[in-house]
């Protein structure tokens, strides 16, 4: 699934040993999403927190593009094993199989054009 | 360094898993039957050896089952089986020290049976393309490196019937060179239309199931698979492993005489004998069993008695030799590998198997060939034969651990340097190195419009080979022989000869080796005979085709046309096919097997091949830009490229001019898909920093990157990853496959050429690209080098293998 995402939505993907960039378009990704459903990417909570605010193309950007740098260091998950959710003060928080994930930060970013994520790995 | 069998894993006609294979083998209990899952109607037999009580739903995922076919089903059963009686406790090994070497001579055959047929009676646009994922040869190899984290060393070997044991020979020469601390190595075929087909057109098929050493009136052919764990002697002893048996030693010889048949003085036969044994440091009288070759064809049968008496003639008792085909069948390219596991349990069991179907009133070739009753005896030593079409010989020596005498003095091995002394071109750039080197100049991309237009590719573009200028190099009287691949194959052989003036005679036939590189193999003359098989029938096949369809079918006519007798092996690792070949030439010079080793890279372009990366929808419908952010696909190309590697004093000696020098090398695999490619890049870093390691050289030493992008986004990003994390954005990185489109097998060979030009000259191929998917340093038009000493050379096969070479100038 992330490597049929990463070749049709993807603008940029960098990787180094401790972080990895992951930038995606959003007009390709809307075309995408015409052929699918949120489901098939994101757990209920994520589908919730999605849409309980406005702009959802580029939410749904800027954490797929974190799915995806997480999937570059844990390639046996799978999308709904990541979970991007946010915390009280706004701040994402990475959860593996619905465990918080001590060992990176994440932080995301999105325009009209492109959803960004940059993963960084702390130990 | 010493290599153990900790581990053994089998499926076969006479029954899944070690316990119930032995026991029907030591039985003499045949699992040659009637077919039932292929029309016998126009066959000149019914019998063959099929796996039955088989589920490989038991092992694997409705996707896995999916995504695989039987042939890496049952390479992963019986690795399975292996990785369990091995008893490894987990994190025994770190996973890049951990790799997989298979032999197969079908692969994903059934697969494009499949897919050609819907093709043929449905159309194109109704073909399931997913068939053509698990088509390739490396898709068993890809597999059990995903499902037991196998991140090393990853190769596939096609010699057909022999390929199974050269798999063995190569996993102990991987860990013998410190590449790898265990390896999986086996082999795994399935029955097809194509094989059964193509041995009854040259009436090989016995019509009774075989009798190997009597009658001899043909074969019985099978599936089947066998896997053995091999681990480093000293790490498995560490661990207390069960050790079951060592590998002593491997011999590879060829024939150098037909096409088919075997030399029928056994030359070939004898000296791959001769050269396990010698490995091993053997006396013949040590040698307990032969575990024979033992086809069922009179032409093998004589040819490998022949040298068997030749061997043994001195021997002071005489040599029990069995066929263990006469139970199990020809199982083709598992064969060594089921082989090697009936020898590892003959020495566990003490006993001799037998030959079964055997008339002990009649013994032609007067050997004892153990009739028809298994014998209780001491085995400490036996050796294994396997020969294959193109004759391509390799013999194996297996010891019992607890009665082998081992050294317990270091052994000092001297390692010889390998240098390049001869380059042949045949690619859509240029034919002959001239003319290829001054396209890299020119920098006008070969890709163009493609004769065989059709609107229901999406890809209309491709790099031919535009005229046949490069026949002249063939012998005429040979060219009627030769299909697509052997032709390309033999020109480029002929003109690295020629370039290296290396003339090979009586002197030095046996101390040259030919490692052949091929992804797709010989695809045309596989759809001719296919295409008969589904349009007029099974019974349809045309003789003179079927022995062509092999992957190692060029490779013996090389050996054969200038006589060289030394090793000879075909891989057909995908992507990297070209790179592991010189890889393995390199490390056969470098341990002293070999003097010299012709290196021959070839891939043909057609329009099967067009259509069926079309239909994947890999292919662009422009000229392709590597590392382009837009990046649509590549463009294919056809042709061959052969180099000439040396030792360094077999080239003083004889005075030839020496281009360069291969330093060291990587291979590492990702674990991670089928036919996919892990985006982060993190292992094809790890193969060029292995390389880095290997040739003691540092990354500030490399000069330019010869890289496999090719004009796929997500492949080429792949790559740009491993190349930033080791090199950020400090080295010019280039790739032909703008210029001359993506050699699917063969763009390490074009690139190491380009090398050697770069080397003389300070130029490097552009890429004139101003919209790069990261942020690397795109070599630029006619941009001169200021220092051009060392370059690496990188390439990737889909499904997650990368290999990299170093190479650069040379310094007496």
């Amino acid at each position: 699934m992330f490597d049929k995402l990463i070749h049709h939505t993807l603008y940029q993907l960098e990787c180094s040993d401790n972080y990895t960039l992951v930038i995606l378009e959003n007009e390709r990704l809307e075309v995408i999403l015409n052929n699918s459903v949120l489901s098939d990417w994101f757990t209920p909570q994520e589908i919730q927190e999605i849409r309980s605010k406005g702009r959802l193309i580029e939410r749904v950007s800027a954490r797929l593009a974190a799915k995806i740098a997480i999937h570059q260091n844990h390639t046996s998950l799978t999308p709904h094993h990541i979970e991007i959710r946010s915390e009280q003060s706004g701040q994402p928080q990475v959860y593996i199989e619905g465990c918080p994930y001590a060992r990176g930060v994440i932080s995301l970013s999105h325009t009209r054009n492109f959803g960004a994520a940059y993963f960084f790995i702390t130990n | 360094m010493g290599v153990a069998i900790t581990g053994i894993g089998v499926l076969s006609a006479v029954g899944n898993g070690r316990e119930a294979f032995w026991e029907s083998i030591r039985l003499g209990r045949s699992g040659l039957k009637e077919m039932t899952r292929f029309d016998a109607s126009k066959l000149s037999t019914r019998f063959v050896g099929e796996v039955r009580n088989f589920d490989p739903s038991e092992y694997m995922s409705e996707q896995e089952l999916h995504e695989t076919e039987r042939c890496s089903q049952l390479a992963f059963a019986a690795a399975w089986e292996a990785f369990e009686n091995a008893s490894l406790p987990v994190d025994q090994y770190s996973d890049d020290r951990k790799g997989v070497v298979i032999g197969t001579s079908l692969g994903g055959i059934p697969n494009g049976e499949v897919f050609h047929s819907q093709w043929l009676h449905d159309g194109y646009i109704q073909t399931d393309e997913s068939l053509l994922l698990a088509y390739p040869l490396h898709t068993s190899a890809d597999f059990l490196s995903i499902r037991f984290r196998l991140k090393g060393p990853k190769i596939t070997i096609s010699t057909a019937c022999s390929a199974s044991s050269g798999a063995i020979g190569y996993g102990a020469t991987l860990i013998n060179a410190g590449k790898a601390d265990l390896v999986i190595v086996g082999g795994t075929d399935p029955l097809s239309m194509l094989s059964l087909s193509g041995f009854n057109s040259l009436k090989a098929l016995s019509s009774d199931p075989c009798s190997p050493y009597c009658q001899s009136k043909g074969i019985t052919i099978a599936e089947g698979a066998g896997m053995l764990i091999l681990e480093r002697l000293d790490l498995a002893e560490r661990r207390g492993a069960t050790i079951l048996g060592l590998v002593g030693g491997c011999g590879l010889s060829s024939d150098a005489y037909h096409p088919t048949a075997p030399n029928p003085g056994g030359a070939g036969a004898f000296k791959s004998m001769h050269t396990a044994v010698a490995q091993a440091s053997l006396n013949l009288d040590e040698i307990d069993y032969v575990n024979g070759h033992g086809t069922g064809t009179r032409a093998n049968d004589s040819a490998e008695t022949s040298a068997l008496k030749n061997m043994f003639r001195d021997s002071k008792k005489p040599i029990p030799v069995s066929s263990t085909k006469s139970m199990i069948g020809h199982t083709l390219g598992a064969a060594g590998a089921i082989e090697a596991i009936t020898c590892v349990m003959s020495m566990m069991h003490n006993t001799l198997p037998p030959t079964v179907n055997f008339d002990e009133s009649h013994n032609p070739y007067g050997l004892d060939f153990v009739p028809n009753t298994s014998r209780k005896q001491q085995v400490n030593t036996v050796l294994s034969n396997s020969f294959a079409f193109g004759g391509n010989n390799v013999s194996l020596l297996f010891q019992n651990y607890d009665h082998s005498p081992r050294s317990t003095e270091p052994q000092n091995v001297a390692h010889h340097r390998t240098v390049i002394t001869g380059l042949g071109i045949v690619q859509p750039l240029g034919i002959g190195k001239e003319s290829f080197f001054s396209a890299i100049v020119n920098g006008k991309s070969a890709i163009q419009d493609i004769p065989f237009q059709n609107e229901v590719y999406h890809s209309r573009v491709g790099a031919l080979l535009d005229n046949e200028q490069y026949l002249k190099y063939i012998n005429p009287s040979v060219v009627r022989r030769l299909d697509m691949l052997s032709k390309y194959s033999m020109a480029s052989a002929k003109m690295t000869l020629d370039d290296a003036k290396l003339k090979v005679n009586r002197d030095n036939c046996e101390r040259i080796a030919i490692i052949f590189g091929t992804s797709s193999g010989p695809i045309e003359t596989v759809e001719a005979v296919n295409r008969s098989i589904v349009l007029q029938g099974a019974d349809k096949v045309n003789p003179s085709l079927f022995p062509n369809t092999v992957m190692n079918a060029a490779a013996g006519h090389i050996c054969l046309a200038f006589q060289i007798k030394g090793p000879s092996t075909t891989i057909c690792s995908g992507g990297v096919s070209g790179s592991q070949a010189i890889i393995y030439a390199h490390q056969m010079i470098k341990d002293g097997i070999v003097d010299a080793a012709l290196v021959i890279a070839s891939d043909e372009y057609n329009e099967t091949l067009h259509a069926g990366y079309d239909r994947l929808g890999v292919l662009s419908d422009t000229i392709p830009v590597p590392f382009d952010r837009e990046g649509r696909g590549f463009a294919l190309s056809g042709g061959s490229t052969a180099i000439l590697l040396e030792s360094e004093e077999h080239a003083i000696r004889r005075g030839a001019e020496v281009y360069g020098e291969v330093f060291g090398y990587g291979i590492a695999s990702d674990a991670y898909r089928i036919a996919g490619n892990q985006s982060s890049g993190k292992d094809y870093a790890r193969s060029i920093e292995l390389a880095l390691q290997d040739s003691g050289k540092t990354k500030e030493q490399i000069d330019a990157i010869f890289t496999d992008a090719r004009g796929s986004k997500h492949i080429d990003m792949v790559e740009a990853n491993a190349v930033r994390r080791i090199f950020k954005d400090q080295v010019p990185v280039t790739s032909l496959a703008g210029l001359n489109g993506y050699a699917v097998g063969g763009l390490t060979p074009v690139h190491t050429a380009a090398a050697v030009f770069a080397l003389k000259e300070h130029v490097i191929p552009a890429i004139a690209n101003d919209n790069p998917i990261a942020s690397i340093r795109l070599a630029g038009h006619a941009e001169r080098l200021q220092r051009a000493e060392t370059f690496m050379i990188n390439s990737s096969a889909y499904g997650g293998t990368y290999t990299s070479l170093v190479i650069g100038k040379y310094r007496s």
